[in-house]
């Protein structure tokens, strides 16, 4: 997929520009919303990380023209400054996602997979696997190794999306949101011992191991040699 | 650097600004004083100008009728035959000092026996009598007042007309020089009024000159100091004690920003110093690849740390200056709090404690912040529950025709009277017992108490007998 980050911090900018190259994707960068404007309107991207703060124009500007021109490629906005009306203001404008700085490499491709994925939305199966894991979404029911996992309806879905994300790292904050609908990091380990507790059900009487813990990142289901 | 004092000290003024009333009090009161006096010596001038008149004019026509009188009784004795030299002679000295009469004698058939002057023009009023003054126009063209009466009683003068009027009046010389005194008199007593007011106002605002001195003194470092009560002047004392007591706010809360920057200052020095040292020994060596991203998983959690902390922050600063919860909809507190609940699950199972739920009560809030709220107020309740196994956790939502609240209930060590409004304070951590250092950086309650404000509400603790109960309260 080829992105277009507007970012004007230049060290920031040059990390996005790797960790989202070194996850396949193309990326193009503009240190002003000047230069922003000119590629996200004449180029052909399939998704613009946006900066609002930027010298020249500013980000809500560089979506501005961007959605005058009757282009509908997703935006996802990045602030330092989390105020409401902010945000508000982006998400009227026409952004599809933002993010408060600061904030992590995982997160943020987390949400860039999602976007990109909202366009081409590939049929929901309705049972998903990876190695002797199994899930079936219909009847919430779970199964490795042909044995029924005895899982509460959270840790169900904690091992949905991870399934559903395999190979990816997810940050304890997204799992929070997607999974318990909480918006905030709380500052207690409530996600650890959940994905412990799922682990200890999933894992511990396999001697494959599944579910991983990337320190200072999050938690990624895969399939480790 | 020169120091800013807190007002800027005493702006200099220009002498034009001084003198624009819409800039100055002295200006504008000496102007409104000017202007009284013009209205109060313009309108005494008038009242007394018009008096004197009317004493004029009453005084000359006593005199008129007085003289017709003489004239009359003059002619009755000599008849209208009579009016010769000796007659003339006789009337002169009638009219000896009243130069300003003058006088005309007619005969029954119209005929003109004396006149003191040029006949007057037009016609007089036929009605004229003694009593009430007619006005005519003299040969000369102006006009005057006088009076004509025709002789009734039988004798040798009957059916004559005598007729007296003021002449060249006295009275409007009297009154022209009187007009003009009165206006000299208005002039200057304006003139000294605007002066003297000027002088007296700027005397009168010495005192206020005065404080303005005194607050500019005052700086940041110098926040103790206060204003003198304000003398005896009760505007002025008002004034001063309004003054002081903005000043000891502001005093508290410089007291308070300094105590939490200090905080802040103190809460990311330790991951800093735990990042630096611990790079710094890294790369002091040639280290294994492993170790290596060891290191950085570990100064990413550091990060992480900081990145809570000054997000944290950020937020009880927009709650600081007022920021109101946006995005309100009408929840179910028990609701909110069950999910709350259910996302601790884990962790509660783990520690073995359960939690109860009471009642439910309706409100217009944020749902992400109050969600907030009540896991802060939970996460606290479980880190200082006590016993093995801890005794339950009882979250008690209730409602009063205003407002709802919703507290959190756990059994732990009792917290002093003293220290319970603190608690809702940055940082605060309380005894050492309470400082046990974990993911938490002491700003759970004060996030809380933050939540409560933006949402018109507030927060308060209890703590007796070995249960503490922490909660808030919002606005219906």
């Amino acid at each position: 997929m080829r992105l277009l980050v507007v970012e004007d911090e230049p060290r920031l900018a040059a990390y996005l520009k790797k960790g989202l190259s070194e996850n396949g994707h193309v990326v193009d960068v503009a240190h002003d919303g000047i230069d922003g404007r000119h590629l996200a309107l004449e180029g052909r991207y399939d998704l613009l990380v946006l900066d609002v703060m930027l010298p020249g124009v500013d980000g809500f500007g560089v979506l501005q023209a961007l959605r005058r021109e009757g282009k509908d490629t997703p935006v996802l906005m990045l602030t330092a400054r989390d105020k409401v009306e902010d945000r508000v203001r982006g998400l009227q404008g026409g952004a599809d996602d933002y993010l408060i700085k600061p904030f992590s490499f995982s997160e943020l491709l987390a949400r860039v997979q999602a976007l990109l994925r909202r366009g081409t939305r590939t049929q929901e199966s309705t049972t998903l696997a990876l190695g002797e894991l199994e899930l079936d979404l219909l009847r919430r029911r779970a199964q490795r190794a042909g044995e029924r996992l005895d899982l509460t309806a959270k840790e169900f879905t904690l091992l949905t999306l991870l399934l559903q994300r395999h190979g990816q790292v997810l940050s304890r904050t997204l799992l929070a949101e997607l999974v318990w609908d909480m918006n905030f990091d709380s500052d207690t380990n409530v996600v650890e011992v959940a994905v412990r507790r799922l682990r200890s059900k999933l894992d511990d009487p396999y001697p494959s191991k599944l579910l991983h813990t990337v320190r200072g990142m999050g938690y990624v289901l895969e399939q480790r040699a | 650097m020169p120091r800013r004092t807190l007002l800027e000290g005493a702006p200099r003024v220009s002498m034009q600004r001084l003198l624009d009333p819409r800039c100055s009090i002295v200006a504008r009161l000496t102007l409104t004083l000017a202007l009284i006096a013009v209205a109060v010596f313009a309108a005494t001038g008038a009242l007394l100008y018009w008096t004197l008149e009317r004493e004029l004019m009453r005084v000359e026509f006593a005199e008129v009728q007085n003289r017709i009188e003489l004239v009359q009784r003059l002619l009755q004795e000599s008849g209208e035959a009579g009016v010769d030299d000796e007659f003339r002679r006789k009337l002169d000295d009638v009219m000896a000092g009243h130069g300003n009469l003058l006088v005309w004698i007619h005969a029954r058939d119209g005929r003109l026996l004396f006149a003191s002057a040029p006949e007057p023009v037009g016609s007089f009023g036929s009605t004229g009598s003694s009593e009430a003054p007619s006005m005519f126009t003299l040969a000369d063209g102006s006009t005057t007042a006088g009076c004509r009466v025709t002789i009734k009683e039988p004798g040798m003068a009957e059916g004559a007309k005598v007729t007296v009027a003021l002449g060249v009046s006295m009275r409007g010389h009297v009154l022209g020089m009187y007009r003009n005194t009165v206006a000299w008199i208005c002039a200057f007593g304006f003139l000294a009024t605007v002066v003297l007011a000027a002088v007296a106002t700027r005397r009168g605002f010495r005192p206020v000159r005065r404080l303005a001195e005194q607050a500019a003194r005052i700086t940041p470092e110098t926040l103790s100091l206060r204003l003198p009560p304000g003398g005896d002047d009760h505007e002025l004392q008002a004034l001063a004690a309004s003054f002081n007591d903005a000043l000891a706010r502001l005093q508290q809360s410089h007291a308070r920003l300094e105590a939490f920057n200090a905080d802040v200052a103190h809460e990311l020095r330790t991951p800093l110093a735990a990042l630096i040292s611990g790079i710094e020994v890294t790369l002091a060596m040639e280290r294994p690849k492993a170790e290596l991203a060891q290191l950085h998983a570990t100064n990413l959690e550091l990060l992480r740390r900081l990145g809570a902390i000054v997000g944290d922050m950020l937020f009880l600063a927009r709650a600081d200056v007022g920021e109101q919860a946006g995005d309100r909809e009408q929840v179910s507190l028990a609701a909110e709090a069950g999910k709350v609940i259910e996302y601790y699950d884990g962790l509660l199972a783990e520690a073995g404690v359960s939690v109860a739920l009471h009642g439910d009560a309706q409100v217009r809030c944020n749902r992400g912040l109050v969600r907030r709220a009540v896991s802060n107020l939970l996460s606290n309740a479980l880190k200082y529950s006590s016993g093995t196994p801890p005794a339950p956790i009882t979250v008690e939502i209730g409602q009063t025709e205003r407002e709802v609240t919703l507290s959190v209930r756990n059994h732990g060590p009792t917290i002093a009277r003293r220290d319970l409004p603190r608690l809702f304070d940055r940082f605060y951590r309380g005894e050492p017992s309470r400082s046990a250092r974990d993911a938490s950086h002491g700003l759970g309650l004060a996030i809380v108490r933050a939540i409560a404000s933006m949402h018109g509400g507030s927060v308060d603790a209890r703590s007796d007998d070995g249960i503490t109960v922490v909660g808030f309260r919002l606005a219906k």
